[in-house]
């Protein structure tokens, strides 16, 4: 019922925007893994709301850890070595967030 | 019934050191049996002129970012923060020997001891805010005269088609939402910005959610800060719900990844 208000309630122009989305997403899912972070994330929360069972949670986190993985091989597969070592890594110090200086801003 | 026949492995695995985060000090320190992977490996320093990584041994594995995993993860970091100021390491961070680490931490000793200074003293705080859509939805159907008016005509209606009203509906119900979450957002940030250093915001978690932000603080104004969010949530008590967590490590304002070298030259970019 909400989903059907939702859908009747959306604008004419509505109707093109969810369309992008949706191949949009249909895109990212192939080639990125911020979809599934984000699933993984909404599953965490989920959890920590009761909304599912912890068996519920194993079986989907397992599921969604084994397609994060499948798309890490493949943007990795040249990388033979997830150890590092003096040789082969160096350290990258990443830094954000916006600073409260002052007023405003 | 089946039995699970457990396969011993073939050969054994080779041991690293997992790393947690960087820290000041000078003397070696132990933090306990708390090491990622079950085992109770004890977490320990590796030293570089008064820097250090905090590490445990651990079999060479992929560890995969799962709830049991970063919480222990966290856990150390957790643990380490009560007397240090940390640098979080990106999860997932295996090395070969502690030579290797040592070598990182020269590499990039002046970036360190500079990150740390900024550090210093300060802890995160995380702040969620779940909103009551429905709830709003109906106050700004009682205060919005545009919207109201609209609605009457709906349901006063006797005949002929509401659909184009009841889309002119919808479509104003939407923006006066977004332009309520915005006014919220932006005096939740007002009422904690002069207590606090930084803040991040990020991606909001499922549909329930308008702010999903980080916080830095300086560890002596915790109270007051907590004091503040204390106040801007009774305001908007049974409307938006506050979820207030911490003190966090600074995961969102600071943490150490690491880039592959390949060959010669480098051809990661590195992300802001």
């Amino acid at each position: 019922m909400f989903l059907i208000d939702d859908l009747l309630l959306a604008p004419v122009n509505g109707f093109k925007f969810i369309l992008g989305q949706i191949q949009k997403m249909a895109d990212q899912e192939l080639n990125d893994d911020t979809i599934i972070k984000e699933q993984l994330l909404e599953l965490q929360m989920r959890k920590e709301l009761d909304e599912i069972s912890d068996e519920e949670f194993q079986e989907r986190e397992a599921e969604l850890f084994a397609r994060l993985r499948a798309i890490k091989m493949r943007q990795l597969d040249l990388m033979h070595e997830v150890v590092h070592t003096k040789d082969s890594s160096s350290f990258v110090i990443e830094v954000g967030g916006d600073e409260h200086t002052g007023q405003g801003g | 019934m089946s039995r699970e026949v457990e396969q011993p492995p073939l050969e054994p695995v080779p041991e690293g050191k997992y790393v947690y985060c960087i820290i000041e000090t000078a003397e070696p320190r132990s933090f306990g049996p708390m090491g990622i992977g079950g085992r109770g490996d004890d977490v320990y320093t590796v030293r570089h002129k008064g820097l250090a990584a905090v590490v445990s041994n651990t079999p060479l594995v992929v560890y995969d970012p799962t709830r049991e995993n970063v919480f222990a993860h966290e856990q150390v970091n957790e643990t380490v923060m009560r007397e240090f100021t940390v640098l979080p390491m990106a999860f997932g961070a295996l090395f070969k020997t502690e030579d290797d680490i040592v070598e990182l931490i020269r590499g990039t000793y002046d970036a360190l001891r500079d990150v740390l200074a900024k550090m210093e003293g300060k802890v995160e705080f995380g702040l969620k805010v779940n909103w009551d859509r429905d709830k709003v939805t109906l106050e700004l159907e009682e205060k919005d005269d545009e919207i109201r008016h609209l609605k009457e005509q709906i349901t006063s209606r006797t005949t002929g088609s509401t659909y184009f009203a009841r889309m002119q509906l919808g479509r104003l119900i939407e923006t006066a939402l977004t332009d309520q979450a915005d006014a919220y957002i932006r005096e939740i940030y007002s009422h904690l910005r002069d207590v606090s250093v930084a803040s991040r915001a990020n991606k909001p978690i499922g549909d329930r959610m308008i702010m999903n932000a980080a916080f830095l603080i300086e560890r002596d104004r915790e109270a007051e800060f907590d004091q503040r969010v204390k106040e801007i949530a009774s305001k908007y008590e049974g409307k938006l719900s506050f979820k207030y967590t911490g003190p966090w490590p600074p995961y969102n304002f600071v943490h150490i990844r690491l880039k592959l070298e390949r060959g010669e030259g480098t051809t990661e970019a590195v992300a802001s």
